[in-house]
């Protein structure tokens, strides 16, 4: 299954470029685990740990629970913590 | 049902433009809130922000928030909520919020909902610019969850 990230806000910094794309072998995987594997490909891992940690992942409609399954590829949003207004 | 009108975008805001959607007759009370970029932030001076925002994910929050003051105040407000993205200079306005009800009191509080749950809700994002040309990305409200 095929996910393509797009970055926001302060989520950029942590990455080398703003979309990308994760390829997993499981046919479902839980918000969570994308959260993990995000982590991991950071380029600093350590300090971005609390920013993916803090940051929700989303469709382009809605925002996602950590514990939802995604079982179709297609685009993830990461939205780090907002502040609109 | 009252209308609902939000919107996310680049283009400048415009009062007058989204003054002729709030007028209804049935409606007493018309309350217009501008949010506008100010030229100081926890002690640094500052010269513009650049708002970052999730255009259709934003809009169907802003309509989520709408619909709840809908259930708070009643069904017959109407709404007009406008967020800008983009980098704006000091005094522009980066959000529009105009609410017309039959009654004062509605128009009020749910004005201000609709901006307090903005700042805890709306997937925008805001980086400051210094004058020092230092920038720096805000802190914000998780939505994890």
């Amino acid at each position: 299954m095929k996910i393509n990230i797009k970055l926001f806000g302060q989520a950029k910094d942590y990455f080398p470029v703003p979309h990308f794309e994760i390829v997993f072998e499981a046919e479902s995987v839980t918000v969570t685990e994308i959260k993990r594997v995000l982590a991991s490909q950071a380029l600093h891992p350590e300090k971005s740990r609390a920013l993916i940690e803090d940051s929700a992942l989303a469709t382009e409609v809605r925002v996602l629970h950590n514990q939802e399954q995604i079982t179709s590829g297609g685009v993830l949003f990461v939205l780090p913590p907002v502040c609109g207004g | 049902m009252g209308f609902i009108h939000c919107e996310i975008t680049s283009n400048v805001i415009s009062p007058a433009q989204s003054w002729d959607l709030l007028q209804n007759k049935t409606q007493g009370a018309i309350i217009w809130f501008l949010g506008n970029v100010r030229d100081h932030n926890e002690g640094q001076k500052v010269t513009a922000i650049t708002y970052e925002g999730a255009p259709v994910l934003g809009e169907n929050t802003l309509k989520t928030i709408c619909e709840e003051c809908h259930e708070k105040w009643g069904p017959d407000l109407d709404f007009v909520v406008v967020h800008r993205v983009g980098t704006l200079s000091v005094g522009e306005t980066s959000t529009l919020i105009g609410v017309a009800s039959p009654h004062r009191v509605a128009a009020y509080e749910a004005s201000r909902y609709i901006i307090e749950q903005i700042k805890l809700r709306l997937p925008i994002w805001k980086k400051e610019h210094y004058t020092s040309g230092e920038e720096a990305w805000l802190r914000g409200n998780s939505l994890n969850g």
